[in-house]
C-alpha cells in the first residue's frame, strides 16, 4: 500500500513471485499473508512511528534482516523500483537499530 | 448519405423486407416453442456448464425449492483442485429461472472454472414448497455453504460467494446471521438501500408509493392462490423501458433477421422463464424491503422473531460491483447501505471491514451479469485478486481497472489484458458518489401509507378474495399473463403460423438481402429511431477517465450534501461532511454517464437496440 492508501496488484504479484522463492518452510501460506497485511496495517495506523521504529527490533538478527532486506528490494526491482543498498541507503536505515543508523548518519 | 433511388432499389428493397419479415415471425415462433419445450422439461438451470445435484432444499428439515449443484468443468478448463477456494454462485430469484449467472463461457461461473477453483451453484425450482418463508431459504443456504466447506476443509478461507440481483441481498443477510460461513462476498447489481436513486431517473423505486405500496402484492398472492407469479416481476422489468420492450428489440431482431435469432432466442430462453414465489415470500420482501427499507437499518426480523439481520455482523470482504446504466439497481441502492452502517471510516475500520466497489459507467443491469465484456474484466478482476482483496486492511477501497500498456511498469507481472489497483475511499466519497438523499424522505410517509392500506386490504379485502381464489383460477390466470401469453400464442400451438416455417427455411435458401446503401433500407432504418435517453440535453460524461473511476472530483466532494435526515440508526449517522454543503441537487443529473441500450447496455445481449 502506498502513501495514498492505494494497492496495486503488480506489487502484491510481485511479493507472491518473491514468496515462491523462499524455502518452503519460510513460506507464509496465504491466511499468514492476509492476517500480517491486515494487522501491520492496523499498527501503521494506530501510531505510524512507532511502527516503523519497531521493525528494526522485529529484524534485530542479521540474518533476519538480510532477508528482508533482499526479499523487499527483489520485490522493488520486479515493479521496477530500485532500492538504494549501501548502508545509507533507505531500507538499511529503516531496519537497522536507531543507534546503528545513526552511527552511519 | 441517402442516394437517389430507382425503381429497382424499391423492388429490391420490397423482397428484401418480406424476407426479413418471414424469418422475423419464424424466430417469435421459434421462441415460443422453446418456451413450452422449456417448461415440459420442468424449467431446469439455463447453465452452459454441466452439473450435478448435490443438496436438493426440498429434503431439508425446512425444506425450500432450492437446490445446490457442483458445476463441472468442461473440456477447456483446468481439472477442478479441491485445496483451492470453492465459488458458489446464487442466482437471483425475482421472476426468473435460475442460469444467469452462467449463461456463457464468459461468465462468473466461467472465470472461476478456468482458475481451477471448484464451483458451486445454488439453483432453485420452480414452485416454491408450500409454507416456505424467505428464512428456509436462508438456512439452506447456509446448509449449502457448510456442506462446501466439509467438501474442501484445505482451501484458504471460506467459500467465496457471488449473488447477483435479488441473491446479493439475500447472501448479505445470510453472511450477517451466519458470519461464520461466507468467504468474500461478491455482490453484483445488488439493491441494499432501496430508497436511494437519482430523481427522475430510477423510476422503478416510485412503483411503490404511486400503487399505493404493497398491498397489491398481497392481492396479487391471494388471486394466485398463495402463489405470486414472478412473471408480474418481469413485467415490472419491462415497463422501465417501455420503447425498447416493445419496439426496440423487435425491430433490432427485424433488422438483423439474418444474423440475431441465435442471440435473441438464447436470451429470450431465461428471460422468457417464469417462477413462483409464496406470498409471504413475496410480501416480506416488498414489505420489508423495498418499501420497508429495513435491510441496512437492521430492522429485518423473520416472522417468528428468532432471526435479527444486522449488516454489521459481516465479517467477510464484500466487493460490489455496479453500474451507472443500471436503472433496476443504480449504484445509490448499491452502495448507500455503507453510509447507513458505517458514520466514519474510523467506524468501518473498527469494524475490521473491508468493502471493494466498482462503478461500471454505463453497462446495462443484466449486462453486470451476462455480459461477456464485464466477465472478462470487472468479475475477472474480483475473482483473480480475491486473496489481495482479503489482504487488504480494513476500510473502503474503489477497485480501478486500467487496460495494460506497454509503458507501464512492471507490467509483465500482470497476466491478463488489465491492470488492477485499489484505492482507499472514505464514506464521505460515497456520500458525494451518490448524491443528494433528500429525495428519500418521502418514502418514509410511502411506507406509513402502505402499511395502511396493506392493513385495510388484509381486514376488508383479503378474506374475500382468499374464499374465492383457487388453484384452477389462479393457474388461468397465470396461463393467460401478458407475457406467457405472448410466447404460447407464438408458437407451433397457433395453427396460423404453421406456414411460417416453410416460408422461413424457402428464404433461408433463398435469401435475396438489399444493398447496405438502398435507399430505402437506410430511410427505414433512419425511421425506426426511438427518441434515445442519451438525448436529454447536458453533457456526455462517460469519458475514459470517467469509465476508469468513479471516484467522486475535489469538486464534487466538496458539493456533497449533507446527510442530515435520520435513515440510520442513531450510532451510524454522524458521517462528517464537508463545509459548504448545503446545496441541493448536489450532483447534476446531466452529469452522470449515459444509459445502457438494452437491459444489459453492453449491445451484446438481444435486447440491444443497437
Amino acid at each position: 500500500m502506498n502513501e495514498q492508501g492505494a494497492v496495486d496488484e503488480r506489487t502484491y504479484r510481485a511479493l507472491l513471485a518473491v514468496r515462491e522463492e523462499l524455502p518452503m518452510r519460510q513460506r507464509p501460506t496465504p491466511a499468514e499473508v492476509r492476517e500480517i497485511a491486515r494487522r501491520q496495517a492496523l499498527l501503521l495506523r494506530a501510531d505510524r512511528a512507532a511502527a516503523v521504529r519497531g521493525l528494526a527490533i522485529i529484524f534485530a538478527a542479521p540474518k533476519d534482516r538480510a532477508m528482508a532486506e533482499a526479499v523487499l528490494r527483489k520485490a522493488a526491482e520486479m515493479v521496477g523500483f530500485r532500492i538504494d543498498p549501501s548502508p545509507r541507503g533507505p531500507l538499511a536505515r529503516l531496519l537497522s537499530p536507531e543507534e546503528e543508523a545513526a552511527g552511519v548518519a | 448519405m441517402i442516394r437517389i433511388p430507382v425503381f429497382s432499389d424499391f423492388a429490391d428493397y420490397l423482397v428484401d423486407a418480406a424476407q426479413r419479415n418471414a424469418l422475423f415471425w419464424d424466430t417469435l415462433r421459434e421462441r415460443g416453442n422453446e418456451y413450452l419445450r422449456h417448461e415440459a422439461a420442468g424449467s431446469p438451470p439455463l447453465l452452459k456448464f454441466g452439473h450435478e445435484l448435490l443438496l436438493d432444499g426440498r429434503s431439508l428439515e425446512r425444506p425450500c425449492n432450492y437446490a445446490l449443484l457442483r458445476i463441472l468443468p468442461g473440456r477447456g478448463d483446468l481439472p477442478t483442485d479441491p485445496a483451492m477456494r470453492p465459488f458458489v454462485v446464487v442466482d437471483p430469484r425475482a421472476g426468473h429461472g435460475p442460469g444467469i449467472g452462467g449463461f456463457k463461457e464468459d461468465s462468473e461461473i466461467g472465470n472461476a472454472l478456468r482458475l481451477g477453483h471448484p464451483v458451486y451453484f445454488v439453483t432453485f425450482f420452480p414452485e416454491p414448497v408450500q409454507g416456505q418463508r424467505l428464512v428456509d431459504v436462508m438456512l439452506a443456504e447456509a446448509r449449502f455453504l457448510e456442506l462446501v466447506r466439509e467438501r474442501h476443509p484445505e482451501a484458504p478461507g471460506g467459500p467465496c460467494v457471488i449473488g447477483n440481483c435479488q441473491a446479493g441481498w439475500a447472501i448479505m443477510g445470510l453472511a450477517a446471521v451466519r458470519p461464520d460461513l461466507p468467504g468474500p462476498i461478491l455482490i453484483a447489481g445488488s439493491p441494499l438501500s432501496y430508497w436511494a436513486g437519482a430523481p427522475g431517473l430510477n423510476p422503478m423505486r416510485y412503483a411503490g408509493g404511486l400503487l399505493g405500496g404493497s398491498w397489491l402484492s398481497y392481492l396479487a398472492g391471494d388471486l394466485g392462490n398463495g402463489r405470486f407469479d414472478g412473471a408480474n416481476l418481469v413485467l415490472n422489468f419491462e415497463a422501465l423501458n417501455p420503447a425498447n420492450t416493445w419496439w426496440s428489440k423487435y425491430y433490432n431482431l427485424l433488422d438483423k433477421a439474418d444474423t440475431e435469432p441465435p442471440r435473441f432466442l438464447e436470451f429470450e430462453r431465461w428471460w422468457g422463464g417464469y417462477f413462483l414465489m409464496n406470498r409471504e415470500e413475496m410480501t416480506a420482501i416488498v414489505d420489508q424491503l423495498f418499501v420497508g427499507n429495513k435491510l441496512a437499518r437492521g430492522e429485518v426480523v423473520s416472522h417468528d422473531g428468532s432471526l435479527r439481520v444486522d449488516l454489521r455482523n459481516i465479517r467477510s470482504p464484500i466487493c460490489v460491483l455496479c453500474s451507472w446504466g443500471d436503472d433496476i439497481t443504480p449504484p445509490q441502492q448499491a452502495l448507500n447501505w455503507i453510509l447507513d452502517l458505517y458514520a466514519s471510516d474510523d467506524d468501518l475500520i473498527t469494524q475490521g471491514q473491508t468493502i471493494v466497489y466498482s462503478v461500471h459507467p454505463r453497462v446495462g443491469h443484466l449486462g453486470i451479469f451476462v455480459s461477456g465484456a464485464v466477465a472478462r474484466k470487472e468479475h475477472a478482476g474480483f475473482v483473480e485478486l480475491l486473496d489481495l482483496i482479503e489482504a487488504l486492511p480494513p476500510g473502503l477501497y474503489e477497485m480501478l481497472i486500467e487496460d495494460k500498456q506497454p509503458e507501464m511498469r512492471a507490467v509483465e507481472l500482470v497476466p491478463d489484458r488489465y491492470v488492477t489497483r485499489f484505492e482507499q475511499r472514505s464514506v464521505v466519497d460515497i456520500a458525494a458518489l451518490c448524491g443528494d438523499r433528500e429525495g428519500e424522505r418521502p418514502f418514509e410517509v410511502v411506507r406509513r401509507v402502505s402499511e395502511v392500506n396493506a392493513g385495510l386490504y388484509e381486514r376488508l379485502a383479503a378474506p374475500t378474495v382468499r374464499a374465492m381464489a383457487n388453484e384452477p383460477a389462479a393457474e388461468a390466470m397465470r396461463r393467460l399473463h401478458p407475457l406467457r401469453a405472448q410466447r404460447w400464442a407464438l408458437s407451433d400451438l397457433n395453427p396460423m403460423l404453421r406456414p411460417v416455417e416453410a416460408l422461413a427455411s424457402a428464404v433461408r435458401v433463398n435469401r435475396q438481402a438489399c444493398s447496405a446503401d438502398n435507399p430505402f433500407r437506410a430511410m427505414e432504418r433512419n425511421s425506426r429511431r426511438q427518441p434515445s435517453r442519451r438525448s436529454r440535453p447536458g453533457p456526455r460524461p462517460a469519458t475514459r477517465q470517467r469509465s476508469r473511476s468513479s471516484a467522486p472530483s475535489t469538486e464534487r466532494r466538496s458539493r456533497a450534501r449533507p446527510r442530515g435526515w435520520p435513515l440510520t440508526r442513531p450510532t451510524t449517522r454522524s458521517v462528517p461532511t464537508p463545509p459548504g454543503t448545503s446545496s441541493p441537487g448536489a450532483r447534476s443529473r446531466t452529469s452522470w454517464p449515459a444509459r445502457g441500450r438494452g437491459p444489459c447496455g453492453t449491445g451484446s445481449c438481444a435486447y440491444c437496440c443497437c
